[in-house]
């Protein structure tokens, strides 16, 4: 009976509801398509650096990180590639040289750090190849090397230039290599920008006289592994080794991370009270508008506890209304820019100076997808009461003779 | 600094020849040598200040050399000992032999007029480059073959061609260019003041002029310099650093 | 009498004026604080970085900040010092003579970056002193150093423990000398804790050779946002064929950029809000009209014209959002004022993560006037948009079914 009159009530007054209803969709919409924008930014921000950089973990000898030797070696480099090929989480793996040395040209010569990689293997890692601004990614000239925009403006030299490597090889002695310039990388990181240069790493360890050296083992995981708990596995699996996750790697992202996290949370908080308001606005307008009307009902004999729990009921149904149909244009807006990206070139021309993507692609895990539903609901719920119970104080005479 | 010397200690003295390679492999036979002992100074010249460094030196073939630092002051009684390719610093003032990485030795050298090319010396102006003999010139009223060298393809040098002017009868440099591989010039090295020098004919004036800093340059000065020691590998220890003079 | 009409309209239904009116005090109040958070985050941001290293503004000599050599260093002399501390605003004069040395301790050797500073004032600027781990901080005429804890470690050298540091001084003298560490610092970024010594700067131009010269002068001020107008008057005043002036934003470009990126975040976040804050306003604009049918239908019916109805009603919509939007500010501000005092702490995962960077874990709110001029502005303008629906709803009335209970 309640439930009926309550029905009629939504639809006896089509403004009104749908103002509700839509506080609910709007609601839902702002937290899927802010949600969903803020994690694409954050990871996309964080992820730069994992792509380019860090990758998603990094083996080396326990010895390497405090002091960049060319004698530390990972032993059983087979054995723990097998492993990681073995293992699900992993989606890629690529291995290293790394000596630290000089590259001279012509005009200039400056401390560097020499990277010996696959160049399959890295562009499947670390996606080196998408970094080539000028020239080619390891191109069929003899010994290429590629180095960052920065390094090439210091060394004053172009692609196909010239230039000359110097390291310390196994034994002690100064070992030089010509190589010339194959490609050009455009990178936010300094690291690649100013202080790397990238060669084959068959013909670096040539040239340091160890043939089968790999100082650093890098992999990519698949999403949704926990990339900390998954180098505590490798740490236990290869216990002589060392084993890191991005976030060892890079302090500085840990940070990152956590510092927009916050502020996610925070934001999320400020616009949940905003709906909230919205909603208990709307809801008061809405009751008070009915004051005659539950003057009325309340005369007629309605107890006090039923006109509330009827009002009450009044919002689950809006709600129920509101939430799928909410959840939908969320799902839909965000499948849509998922799939299409944002384009943010329009915002700031300098993102893409500084190597970070211009287009995200905005996602949501249906976990994000209930949370938000759940949490608009009970928003809308919460904000019922106080009308609602505002409602049932009115004196039913006073209530009939209102306007 | 410190490479600059074991290039100084070993350039350019001379004999006869008629192929270009035959020109440069005698002038640098002569540079080799196979000991010597030298006193020289080297002049820094910059546009806001000059800097003057006198010191004694030793070497024996290409791969060891002792270099004593005797003025200024400051630096005066530090010790540079190379051996093959390595390199330690010996400083009386810490009583302390420090092996230099080669990162470091880069480091110092920055700025100065002489690439690393020059100073490591890594490549051999014989074997790394084909030689063609491209006439004759005549500089300072010298008589002079110029020959024009191109490094050969896997060579570990940063030039992209050296065209050198040698003197005929001496078999002395007296001009060197250096071209990156866009044929720009980069650095000029003159050599003058050739005079009878330790029983040789020698250049004893060595001048670097770096092309894109027209107000600066290098100037290296010998004042003594003998040839033929009876020196030994025991002498380029670093037992021996701290007890030259 | 327009006026009069429209104040006696919104007070002849208090409570619904009063939801109106609070529906925008709220959109004010929320997107200042929303607003106020994001700029104060990224002067805190700046703040950090200034205070990690760089100061808000440097001086070098002219070139040093392409070629960071020893070379070019330059005199900090009185009549400079005289310039820069007469300006309104600058603090602090923070100056350094920075370069690379060879560090050795018994049998290890590596790389380092020496920094010869002036304790107590680099101490104001970086806090320093507080991230000693071992020993003690450098006395003014100390000759010992501070040690990075990272290359403490790889040199295995402790407090008491004298180690060699080698290098090339100005103009190629010789640089050479043993040095005494006095205490381990650590630092959060790696970069600094594998590398960093410090010594006082008289040691520092000894050990180099340096006669009375420094390499940089950051500047510490009083508020960053005159960071601009100090440069200008700077620049105006040092002649810029000898002396460089940069400011943060040239020095540590990658900082700018990423507040930059941060923004846009910022502003997209902002732009849902206003979506949200707009969708209320807008159910309440809409409510009222459904609740004015009747009433607007009587005016009409009595012969009242539209325009001068709707008139009316934009001229009631502008009080209430006038009164909104002030009374909102009104209370936004002694809010962030208390924020900004007693600011709210992180979660404990997050706050340690941050504090282990020597930054303090807790939402920063900007009082900048910006914060509260640009949202009251923001509101303002939506408000008088979406009044657009009661006119729309009023120009489409049919006067005898509006009249129908």
């Amino acid at each position: 009976m309640l439930t009926k009159i309550a029905w009629r009530n939504v639809w006896r007054h089509k403004a009104r509801s749908g103002v509700v209803i839509g506080s609910i969709v709007v609601g839902i919409w702002a937290l899927a398509f802010g949600g969903g924008f803020m994690q694409s930014f954050m990871i996309g921000y964080i992820q730069q650096s994992i792509r380019h950089e860090t990758s998603n973990g990094q083996i080396h000898h326990p010895d390497f990180s405090k002091d960049q030797d060319i004698t530390f070696t990972i032993h059983d480099v087979e054995k723990i590639v097998r492993y990681l090929k073995q293992q699900k989480e992993v989606k890629s793996i690529c291995e290293r040289s790394i000596v630290n040395g000089m590259i001279s040209s012509s005009r200039q010569a400056t401390g560097v750090k020499i990277v010996g990689v696959d160049p399959a293997e890295e562009s499947e890692v670390t996606q080196l190849d998408s970094l080539i601004a000028a020239g080619e990614y390891f191109d069929h000239v003899l010994h290429p090397v590629l180095i960052g925009e920065k390094l090439a403006e210091k060394l004053k030299v172009k692609v196909k230039s010239k230039v000359v490597l110097t390291f310390q090889d196994a034994h002690g002695n100064i070992a030089a290599g010509q190589f010339r310039v194959a490609g050009i990388l455009h990178a936010a990181s300094l690291v690649i920008n100013e202080t790397s240069a990238f060669v084959e790493r068959e013909h670096l360890n040539e040239l340091l006289g160890i043939p089968e050296a790999v100082h650093e083992i890098a992999f990519t995981t698949n999403a949704g592994t926990d990339d900390k708990v998954f180098a505590d596995q490798l740490t236990k699996a290869f216990p002589n080794e060392k084993t890191e996750y991005w976030g060892d790697l890079s302090p500085t992202l840990v940070f990152m991370q956590q510092w927009m996290g916050a502020t996610l949370k925070i934001l999320i908080v400020i616009i949940m009270t905003a709906l909230a308001f919205g909603i208990i606005n709307t809801m008061l307008m809405a009751v008070l508008e009915r004051v005659r009307e539950l003057g009325v009902l309340m005369a007629l004999g309605m107890k006090r506890s039923r006109v509330f729990f009827m009002i009450m009921l009044e919002t689950i149904f809006l709600s129920t209304v509101g939430g799928p149909l909410g959840l939908l244009v969320g799902y839909a807006t965000i499948s849509y820019l998922g799939d299409k990206g944002i384009d943010l070139s329009d915002y700031s021309k300098g993102l893409e100076a500084i190597g970070y993507e211009n287009i995200l692609y905005p996602r949501l895990g249906a976990q994000d997808y209930l949370q938000i539903v759940a949490g608009v609901l009970i928003t809308a719920l919460l904000a019922s009461i106080y009308p609602a119970w505002k409602a049932i104080q009115y004196d039913p005479v006073e209530a009939i003779h209102s306007l | 600094m410190k490479k600059l010397f074991f290039l100084l200690i070993t350039t350019s003295f001379s004999l006869h020849a008629q192929t270009a390679k035959d020109i440069i492999k005698k002038m640098d036979d002569k540079m080799q040598g196979n000991s010597n002992r030298s006193v020289m100074k080297m002049t820094v010249v910059r546009p806001d200040w000059k800097r003057e460094v006198t010191m004694k030196g030793w070497s024996l073939g290409r791969e060891f050399s002792l270099i004593l630092i005797t003025a200024p002051a400051r630096d005066k009684g530090q010790v540079f000992l190379k051996r093959k390719t390595e390199m330690w610093n010996w400083q009386p003032s810490i009583d302390r032999v420090v092996k230099l990485p080669p990162s470091m030795m880069l480091q110092s050298w920055m700025g100065s007029d002489f690439t690393n090319d020059d100073l490591v010396k890594q490549s051999s102006i014989v074997e790394d480059y084909n030689h063609t003999l491209k006439g004759d010139t005549i500089i300072g009223g010298l008589n002079a073959y110029q020959i024009v060298m191109i490094p050969k393809p896997n060579a570990a040098v940063v030039w992209g061609k050296i065209v050198a002017c040698v003197e005929k009868k001496e078999f002395n440099q007296l001009l060197v260019r250096y071209y990156d591989e866009e044929g720009a010039l980069v650095n000029t090295l003159v050599m003058s003041d050739i005079r009878a020098i330790g029983g040789r004919v020698l250049p004893c004036k060595l001048e670097m002029f770096p092309h894109d800093n027209p107000k600066q340059k290098t100037v290296i000065e010998y004042m003594e310099l003998e040839f033929d020691l009876n020196l030994k590998e025991d002498f380029f220890s670093m037992q021996n650093m701290k007890r030259v003079r | 009498m327009f006026f009069i009409l429209a104040w006696r309209n919104i007070w002849r239904n208090k409570r619904r004026s009063l939801i109106t009116i609070l529906s925008i005090t709220f959109a004010v109040l929320l997107a200042c604080v929303m607003r106020s958070m994001q700029l104060g985050s990224y002067a805190r941001m700046i703040e950090n970085s200034v205070r990690f290293y760089t100061g808000y503004i440097q001086l070098h000599k002219n070139g040093y900040w392409k070629d960071k050599i020893i070379d070019n260093s330059f005199a900090y002399d009185s009549l400079l010092e005289l310039k820069v501390k007469r300006l309104s605003g600058v603090t602090l004069v923070v100056p350094r003579l920075e370069s690379f040395a060879l560090t050795s301790f018994n049998s290890q050797t590596r790389g380092a970056l020496v920094l010869g500073v002036d304790p107590e004032s680099e101490n104001e600027l970086t806090h320093v002193k507080e991230k000693i781990i071992h020993g003690s901080f450098l006395a003014p005429t100390d000759d010992g150093i501070l040690l990075a804890e990272g290359l403490a470690e790889y040199l295995k050298a402790e407090v008491g423990d004298t180690i060699t540091l080698i290098s090339q001084g100005y103009h190629g003298a010789n640089a050479a000398g043993l040095f005494p560490v006095r205490g381990i610092v650590r630092f959060p970024l790696p970069a600094q804790n594998s590398q960093m010594i410090y010594m006082t700067l008289p040691k520092a131009q000894w050990f180099y050779a340096v006669p009375d010269l420094i390499t940089s002068a950051s500047l510490l001020i009083d508020n960053p946002d005159h960071t601009d107008g100090i440069l200008l008057q700077l620049k105006k005043q040092i002649d810029s064929n000898k002396i460089e002036v940069m400011g943060w934003k040239e020095l540590v470009p990658e900082l700018l950029q990423s507040i930059e990126l941060d923004n846009i975040s910022g502003k997209v976040m902002l732009w849902v809000l206003y979506f949200v804050i707009g969708f209320g306003m807008f159910g309440t604009f809409l409510m009222m009209t459904a609740e004015r049918r009747f009433e607007f239908g009587v005016m009409l019916a009595v012969g009242m014209q539209r325009a001068r109805l709707q008139t009316l009603i934009v001229l009631e919509i502008f009080m209430m959002t006038v009164v909104g939007v002030l009374t909102g500010i009104t209370i936004a501000l002694p809010v962030l004022i208390y924020f900004h005092l007693h600011p709210i702490r992180y979660g404990e995962e997050a706050a340690k993560a941050i504090e282990s960077f020597g930054v303090e874990a807790v939402y920063p709110f900007s009082l900048d006037t910006v914060v509260f001029t640009n949202q009251a502005y923001a509101i303002f303008i939506m408000a008088i948009v979406l009044s657009a629906y009661p006119l729309w709803t009023i120009y489409k009335m049919n006067v005898v079914e509006s009249m129908r209970p």
